[in-house]
């Protein structure tokens, strides 16, 4: 188990996704809309992996979104992912995840409870609760609708670095190039 | 069958366990291990800035030759324009300290302008910040007032070695002392967040329960210089609509700030004469 | 075995046991029932009442005009920096657990109780301490105060620093993240833009610790009340209830620490109502200014409908001193100045010459003279072997009523006053209902005014009545004590030909207006009479005594007096000026007394309170002249 660093390549991979989804929302910053895209991170060490690797994977994505994060103190978001990740890896069994279609329902689903815990989280802090609201929900349905769009090339993404450092998955995955 | 370890019997247990040392751990190693991941972060943001710049470099590559003299003429029209407001505010600037000796009235802090380009814009649901390609070897501060064209842009939260984090005026973390334009009264001012496709906007408290917006203009919402951090004057926002508080001896007001705040490619930082660091003897 | 057999012998007197405890069984169920089911409703408010908790916020009082619609007192914020003790809890475990083992470390013995005290201590003192910092003061915690308001007040804010600075609320709000727990917390505070304006007539208020929980929901809970403030003096006291407004109430459901736990229900506070006064700001900033540094009181009210105008005392205070509280060396400043009282209303003057309209009355009345009738004044008058002094000891001549009242002749009120007697002078007095307070709505008007005749000074002084007294009391001397306000209200009642014109403040709410019940009824007097009155109180004015209250476009009429009252063994005068203008169709009615507080002020009605008066009128009849109003902000 000590021998697994597959989550090494697939935190790589997770920083090229958080590169491009922070210069996106650079670009949508002038119309106050953002994407949060912390679910699509971490689904595929979620579902692929087993527990011990993926786990240090969705803390470290979780440490890595933390560090930039001024509301919060440091860790929570560490806390926050590595539970999900157990929540949904105790699921994963009786659910098809090697599939396309349930990797990105997954990804929506676990990006909605993150989504979710985070608006409620900041929702105290709030001085316009009906505006925070209305903007949660915007950028909720346009981050689901992006992880929609690109799941499948970053799943595929994922999976070619994992064979391209000859750390392949212990099953063949439809999501294989 | 081999023996499961602790990690896969029990690891909730396990995350609970991790947890708890992860709260006993002393902040120092927290603090180092969460800025050693900005720093990491911190090329890739500057790369991304440089790409855009570069971008932008080619997109005016492109212009034609008309367009350019064009903008040569306008820019040189502009630059007189603004070198007889210069010399005017010079003359001013030295009025005002003639006064302020002539009437022993203590002089106001002089500030020092550090221009930086804005790396990253990150204005989330839950937070507005951008970031800027300055940092700890350039002066800056924490706190440090950050303006524009349109006035107050926000307040730096965080400094590191080449970039710094600036909270933006529309964030509900940010609260300064701010007065009506013409007012004496200091108000409070707290960002209120951004609703999509908006002008970004802040909330105005303890405003009198007897002040009313003049029909004719929306009032002018500036800096008091009274909060110790943002210099007097500086332009927070219009004023633009008031509702009774709770607390029914005050108003509260909406504040629409410059819609310009989420675009800017450029701030200045503002540092203390006094606080900048002076240079040493050998340079 | 034995025991088994002693079971079974005895069995059948053991089956009662069963049947008693199924008995049992059967009161506890249908107990529990009846409780729970019959009783539901007495359980749950028990319930309630045992896990909420109020907390009454005291509303902003409402505010008061005058009768141009400028505020006269209003509520400013009073801020304060406060920590919710709730919030800190964490904070006060962690530094109890780090006192615990600081103290185990280095084997000083301690109660637990007093660790926790010190650590409460100690993490209120680092939020006071981040306070200082930021404003530059060195304030420091009270163990005492953390530990009463722990124990007490829990779920009130605690204060940090009160009544903060603009400049230093300022620098909190910008400096202070805005997720800290030290808040900016803000009550009402009253707030007099012009000062000592008024003060006597306006009223002061004073700290109440317990609000009224009047209209709040939740009565039968456990309260917590946050100060407010109360009508101690003067308008505020007399119409505290509906200048208070209906406090707020937060509801909280509470842990079983008794500290916030949820909000439960919240219904915000109610501001008081506003009033408006008949008070002209103006006109009373004039009177109080041409009255100076003098005591006494200036008086101005309209004749026919009995709204004053101003209503001036002095010594007066400012304010703004009692906010939030009075400080003992202001106190001590007022004391010492002799402010306290509301001479208007409160302070008893003998009313010298102007009395002698009074006398006049009754003398004309009765029929004991007609305008026509004339004395001879050689400068004295003798009543059985003693003197009595006209002001001019040369003596006025032959004078008849109209140039009595010109020249304020004494000579001419002894002899007639002696003629019409005590009884007339006394039943004219309260005909005119000088015998009794006003029944302005400001309180505290004094009861205490003397209209003096045979049986006052038999019940007062077991003494009979002498001619001598009557000659006193002919001419304003003597027993006899009014106040200014009365001497207004009688100024008004013979300007506007009645009995008594009832002076009021109240402008709105109408219900709160004073309502005489002294039935106003005409003067009914004879014409001719009344006129006499009024030629020789407009000729004092033209020529005579009271001539420096003379107007150069409106006609007044005006009479003055001078009284002498003895005084820790010195004489002191007393200077008054009663007038209206213009004699026909009157808009103004004035009352002027200025005391003297020291035998050398030689003060006199003409040339002490007729100046004063005449100022008042001035500024009365050309309000564009000058407008000297200054709004006195709160630095």
């Amino acid at each position: 188990m000590n021998k697994d660093y597959r989550w090494t390549v697939l935190f790589l991979s997770s920083l090229v996704g958080w590169f491009f989804w922070r210069e996106i929302n650079h670009f949508l910053t002038p119309y106050h809309l953002s994407l949060y895209l912390g679910g699509l991170l971490i689904t595929f060490g979620i579902l692929r992996l087993p527990l011990y690797s993926g786990l240090i994977h969705s803390a470290l994505v979780g440490a890595w979104l933390d560090a930039a994060a001024p509301t919060y103190p440091f860790g929570t978001g560490i806390l926050v992912f590595s539970l999900l990740h157990l929540l949904v890896f105790t699921l994963r069994q009786k659910i098809p995840h090697d599939t396309s279609a349930w990797m990105i329902l997954a990804a929506l689903l676990i990006n909605f409870l993150l989504f979710l815990f985070w608006t409620v989280y900041h929702y105290p802090l709030q001085i316009d609760p009906q505006g925070y609201l209305w903007r949660s929900l915007v950028d909720l349905i346009i981050s689901q609708i992006a992880i929609t769009i690109v799941a499948v090339w970053f799943f595929s993404l994922q999976n070619s670095l994992l064979h391209l450092c000859r750390m392949p998955l212990d099953e063949d995955s439809p999501l294989s190039p | 069958m081999p023996r499961k370890s602790l990690f896969q019997r029990r690891p909730l247990l396990v995350l609970g366990i991790a947890f708890l040392v992860w709260l006993l751990l002393p902040g120092i190693i927290k603090t180092f291990f969460r800025s050693s991941i900005i720093e990491l972060q911190a090329p890739s943001r500057q790369a991304a800035s440089v790409v855009r710049d570069v971008q932008d470099y080619w997109a005016l590559r492109t212009a034609g030759r008309n367009t350019l003299l064009r903008e040569l003429s306008d820019l040189s029209r502009q630059n007189s324009y603004y070198q007889l407001r210069s010399q005017r505010i010079s003359l001013l600037e030295e009025e005002i300290k003639r006064w302020e000796q002539l009437y022993n009235l203590p002089s106001h802090p002089e500030y020092h302008f550090e221009i930086a380009r804005v790396v990253q814009r990150d204005s989330t649901t839950w937070w507005q910040e951008m970031t800027i390609r300055k940092g700890r070897q350039h002066g800056i501060r924490e706190g440090a007032p950050v303006v524009f064209a349109g006035g107050v842009v926000g307040r730096i939260r965080e400094v590191h070695l080449a970039t710094s984090t600036v909270e933006l005026l529309s964030s509900p973390g940010l609260r300064l002392s701010a007065r009506i334009s013409g007012k004496s009264r200091p108000l409070g001012f707290q960002g209120g967040g951004n609703r999509p496709f908006h002008t970004p906007t802040g909330k105005l408290d303890f405003i009198p329960i007897n002040y009313q917006i003049p029909e004719e203009t929306e009032p002018l919402v500036i800096t008091t210089g009274l909060g110790g951090i943002f210099p007097e004057g500086l332009v927070i926002g219009r004023l633009t609509n008031l509702k009774e508080s709770e607390e029914t001896l005050f108003q509260a007001g909406q504040v629409r700030l410059d819609q310009r705040l989420n675009q800017i490619r450029e701030v200045a930082v503002m540092i203390a004469l006094e606080d900048s660091p002076q240079p040493t003897d050998e340079e | 075995m034995r025991l088994f057999a002693l079971y079974r012998k005895s069995q059948s007197r053991l089956k009662i046991f069963p049947v008693f405890i199924a008995g049992m069984l059967i009161v506890m169920i249908g107990g529990l029932g009846w409780r729970q089911l019959l009783h539901e409703q007495f359980y749950a408010e028990r319930e309630e009442i045992q896990h909420l908790r109020r907390v009454l916020i005291p509303a902003p009082r409402g505010n008061i005009f005058d009768r141009e619609g400028r505020l006269l007192v209003g509520n400013q914020p009073r801020v304060s920096a406060i920590v919710y003790l709730n919030e800190l809890r964490p904070e006060f475990r962690r530094q109890y657990i780090d006192l615990v083992r600081e103290y185990q470390e280095e084997n000083i013995p301690s109660q637990g109780h007093n660790l926790q005290i010190l650590a409460r201590v100690r993490v209120m003192q680092e939020y006071m301490d981040k306070v200082n910092g930021i404003l530059g003061r060195q304030d420091t915690i009270d163990a005492q105060t953390v530990e009463r308001h722990f124990q007490q007040e829990r779920l009130i804010p605690f204060p940090l620093v009160e009544d903060l600075h603009p400049r230093e609320y300022a620098r909190l709000l910008e400096q202070l993240p805005s997720d800290s727990p030290i808040q900016l917390f803000t009550t009402s505070l009253r707030y007099y833009p012009f000062g000592s304006l008024a003060a006597h007539s306006l009223g002061y208020t004073g700290n109440l610790n317990e609000i009224s929980p009047e209209g709040a929901p939740g009565e039968s809970l456990a309260t917590f009340h946050i100060p407010g403030t109360t009508g101690r003096s003067g308008l505020e006291r007399a119409f505290d209830d509906y200048l208070q407004g209906q406090s707020g109430a937060l509801i909280w459901l509470v842990d079983p620490s008794g500290f916030q736990f949820d909000l439960v229900d919240h219904s915000p506070p109610v501001p008081g109502n506003d009033l408006h006064l008949t008070l002209d700001a103006r006109l009373q900033k004039i009177a109080e200014e041409a009255i100076g540094d003098r005591r006494g009181a200036v008086i101005a009210l309209s004749p026919q409908d009995g709204e004053v105008l101003a209503l001036a005392s002095t010594p007066g205070y400012d304010l703004n001193d009692f906010v939030p509280r009075l400080s003992s060396a202001a106190a001590a400043r007022i004391e010492e100045r002799e402010a306290w009282l509301h001479r208007g209303i409160q302070g008893l003057y003998p009313p010298g010459s102007t009395f002698k309209m009074i006398t006049a009355m009754a003398a004309l009345r009765d029929g004991i003279i007609e305008p026509e009738t004339t004395s001879f004044c050689h400068g004295f008058h003798t009543v059985g072997n003693r003197r009595f002094p006209c002001h001019n000891r040369q003596g006025h001549g032959e004078v008849d009523l109209v140039e009595a009242i010109r020249v304020s002749c004494n000579v001419f009120f002894y002899e007639h006053g002696l003629a019409t007697g005590v009884d007339r002078i006394a039943t004219e007095s309260r005909r005119l209902h000088l015998d009794q307070p006003t029944g302005l709505e400001i309180p505290y008007e004094t009861r205490r005014m003397i209209i003096p005749d045979r049986e006052w000074k038999r019940q007062r002084l077991n003494e009979s009545w002498f001619p001598g007294d009557t000659a006193n009391l002919s001419i304003g001397q003597g027993f006899v004590r009014l106040t200014p306000m009365q001497m207004a209200a009688f100024t008004a009642a013979l300007a506007n030909d009645q009995s008594f014109v009832q002076p009021r403040v109240i402008t709105r709410p109408e219900s709160l207006r004073a309502t005489s019940e002294n039935i106003a009824r005409p003067l009914e007097l004879a014409t001719q009479h009344r006129e006499a009155l009024l030629q020789g109180m407009f000729e004092a004015v033209e020529t005579g005594t009271a001539r420096f209250a003379r107007l150069d476009d409106y006609p007044v009429a005006g009479k003055t007096g001078t009284a002498q009252v003895r005084r820790r063994g010195e004489t002191l005068h007393m200077a008054w000026f009663i007038g209206f203008a213009p004699v026909e169709n009157p808009e103004i009615a004035i009352a002027v007394l200025v005391e003297g507080m020291e035998a050398r002020d030689s003060f006199a009605g003409g040339a002490t309170a007729a100046p004063i008066a005449k100022e008042v009128l001035e500024a009365y009849f050309d309000p564009e002249a000058s407008d000297i109003l200054e709004v006195s902000l709160r630095p």
